[in-house]
């Protein structure tokens, strides 16, 4: 009868719709101001080509890359925390959730270690309208990522004790639909700022 | 089996990696700059949509939603594209 009821919930789960409405809403805000500034960046790279593509080349598309696949796998990660969260597996959330932590933590170190480079190197936000952007969009993009593996760490900290609760398993829905938000910027900010147009 | 397997998470990691890793080589080794940077935002249209729709599961939320982060994708793959172009002309 237990598993009867068990097995019903969880189609009962899978059927309503992901995440909360305002975080829909919330994300969406966020995208439509990301997506301003995107246009404001290629507007004045219009008349500025070459100055902006001789700058892309003082930027490390290794570390970028490595960046990327950070993001993509934490993204997995926390897919998997959702789909653990909806079969009540609490042991599995929390193992989910910690390797997302620990690759969010990778990426911020790894974007230290970059803007120390460029500081070294002479290169600061005063140094062009390219830099000037780079440090703006990726440092916003930063905080995003920060706070992202602050929400994470907060429900992993939960997840023994909560698991079994629906509204657990919705506010993980929202932090993964935050997270992949996250990633999906990253991915347009990687092209945008040192992929296209390189020389 | 084909569709469950697309489906799956594991395989969406995947195909994002190959992907990402594809967009930088191409602008490595690619002999027409422009070419490759215009490959680089399309593959970055194409990883975006993977994302919105399996991993955010957008196609399972209310379709303005859907609608509206794949119009999101639309433009911010346009302002790029078009950017790009309308710069180098």
């Amino acid at each position: 009868m237990h598993g009867r009821e068990t097995t019903s919930q969880l189609e009962l789960d899978s059927e309503r719709r992901p995440g909360s409405e305002g975080l829909w809403t919330f994300v969406f805000i966020d995208m439509v101001i990301f997506l301003l500034i995107f246009v404001t960046f290629m507007g004045d790279r219009l008349g500025k080509a070459a100055l902006y593509s001789a700058s892309q080349v003082h930027l490390s598309v290794s570390l970028g890359l490595a960046n990327t696949l950070i993001l993509l796998t934490s993204s997995w990660m926390v897919v998997e925390a959702v789909r653990s969260a909806r079969a009540r597996a609490a042991g599995d959330v929390s193992r989910y959730l910690g390797i997302a932590v620990l690759l969010g933590v990778a990426f911020v170190a790894n974007k230290v270690v970059e803007y120390t480079s460029k500081v070294q190197h002479g290169i600061t936000p005063a140094t062009n309208a390219f830099f000037s952007y780079y440090f703006f969009i990726t440092f916003v993009h930063l905080m995003h990522v920060v706070a992202g593996v602050g929400f994470l760490a907060y429900f992993r900290s939960r997840a023994r004790a909560q698991t079994g609760l629906a509204v657990f398993q919705r506010r993980v829905e929202n932090v993964g639909l935050f997270w992949h938000f996250v990633d999906v910027l990253w991915l347009f900010i990687f092209a945008l700022l040192y992929l296209v147009g390189r020389p | 089996m084909i569709r469950r397997f697309w489906s799956a998470p594991a395989a969406v990691w995947l195909i994002l990696c190959a992907l990402s890793v594809m967009a930088v080589v191409q602008l490595e080794e690619g002999s027409s700059r422009r070419t490759a940077s215009l490959l680089v935002v399309l593959l970055a249209a194409i990883k975006a949509r993977l994302i919105i729709r399996h991993y955010m599961e957008a196609d399972r939320a209310r379709p303005v939603w859907r609608i509206l982060y794949n119009a999101w994708n639309f433009a911010v793959a346009a302002t790029l594209g078009i950017g790009y172009w309308m710069s180098i002309r």
